[in-house]
């Protein structure tokens, strides 16, 4: 209590004095090249930074140095391993394909797909889905199993708003981009 | 009365009267779990949507908030409340039930916090004797409609926050004994230009600080 309230007492003292000077800061910034280099303000070499005042750059150091950080090595590794997994099965099946059903290598990529989109629907439905994507992050992402996981959960988040307007409407609310963008485009966004 | 920019000093204390929080599946396993006055054992509360529970849930509070405070909901003379829904409509569907004068309220968590205040305000100017508290929330009702489907795979960071399921109520009266409301300070909404939605720690939101 007495931390958070000597917190907001700084940060609003902070910010007092930050729109005291802004007025001098913004001509000072006018006519500095970047990166801007101030005597006694946080050099920040991140462009997006620069768009910050100083109060709000020391609180987001202030506060980055708090949270919890992602486990990156580990979440890599987990995304790895996942990924691999998923599509060692998805080569299996193709395998199965092409071995005992007559197909060729060419035109058993249709119903790997199928039943690749087929198991992870079920899983979405049978509650594991989103566990297994918590544990592995991007590793579940891979492209089939994560677009049929986004359209199966939100037709199945929708269903108490009714069939038509309610799952028909908003299932492809996540894979709608997907569809029109198409996928490799966006792959750049988070 | 008003002291410094942003403080409301009560003099006549208002006294809390009666509180009741109801909860769910998770809430029943925290640490918490023994001050609730009922608790659910899953999110559908036996309604076909988790709009609706969320509604069951904040009736459950007020009804029970009631009941303890020995009164009737016709006694009840204004019902300030405030929830996560679009429309705050959990609120007021509730308030339908409950047939009392409403002023719906939004301030996101803050929003118990801000019913209190308020009620103490109209108490203690005397534009009320009495005045029910409430709010609530549901964690598939908020998913929904402020992030992503429950089932959809997405790995969240150790920094996202889990929304509640649950609904509590206080009612204020003017004379009796109880904790008493004396002061409230009202907060500012201050930016400090974090942007990530999954942090709702650090992020800019609304700070109401009540002070017993």
């Amino acid at each position: 209590m007495k931390t958070q309230a000597n917190l907001m007492t700084f940060i609003l003292e902070m910010q007092n004095q930050a729109v005291k000077h802004a007025g001098k800061l913004k001509q000072v910034l006018e006519k500095l090249e970047p990166p801007y280099v101030l005597e006694g303000v946080i050099k920040m070499s991140n462009q997006k930074k620069k768009k910050l005042t100083p109060t709000q750059q020391e609180y987001q150091t202030f506060a980055k140095a708090k949270e919890p950080k992602r486990p990156l090595l580990s979440n890599l590794i987990r995304a790895f391993i996942m990924g691999g997994i998923i599509c060692t099965i998805g080569q299996g099946i193709q395998t199965i394909f092409i071995a005992y059903f007559k197909f060729t290598e060419v035109t058993a990529g249709n119903p790997t797909v199928a039943v690749m989109i087929i198991i992870s629907v079920l899983l979405t439905g049978f509650w594991v889905y989103d566990r297994l994507a918590q544990w592995s992050g991007a590793g579940t992402a891979v492209p089939v199993t994560g677009f049929a996981n986004s359209i199966a959960a939100a037709a199945i988040e929708h269903r108490s708003e009714g069939f038509v307007l309610g799952v028909a409407g908003k299932m492809f609310k996540l894979a709608g981009a997907v569809i029109v963008y198409g996928y490799w485009r966006l792959l750049p966004l988070p | 009365m008003l002291q410094g920019h942003q403080t409301w000093l009560f003099n006549s204390k208002p006294v809390i009267r009666a509180a009741a929080a109801v909860g769910g599946p998770f809430e029943a396993q925290g640490a918490l779990a023994d001050d609730f006055d009922m608790l659910h054992g899953d999110i559908w509360l036996g309604q076909d949507s988790f709009e609706k529970a969320e509604k069951k849930l904040l009736e459950q509070a007020c009804e029970i908030a009631i009941d303890k405070a020995g009164l009737k909901k016709t006694d009840v003379q204004f019902f300030l409340c405030g929830d996560l829904m679009n429309q705050i409509i959990s609120s007021s569907f509730t308030a339908r039930t409950l047939g009392v004068p409403f002023l719906g309220l939004y301030g996101a968590c803050s929003s118990s916090m801000e019913g209190l205040a308020l009620a103490g305000l109209m108490i203690d100017s005397g534009f009320a004797q009495n005045a029910l508290a409430a709010v609530s929330s549901h964690n598939a009702a908020a998913e929904k409609q402020y992030r992503y489907p429950t089932e959809y795979g997405s790995q969240k960071p150790p920094t996202a926050q889990w929304t509640v399921t649950g609904a509590g109520a206080v009612l204020l009266v003017r004379e009796g004994d109880g904790p008493r409301v004396t002061m409230a300070t009202i907060g500012r909404v201050v930016d400090m230009g974090l942007s990530d939605p999954f942090n709702m720690g650090g992020g800019p939101w609304l700070r109401l600080q009540l002070i017993l």
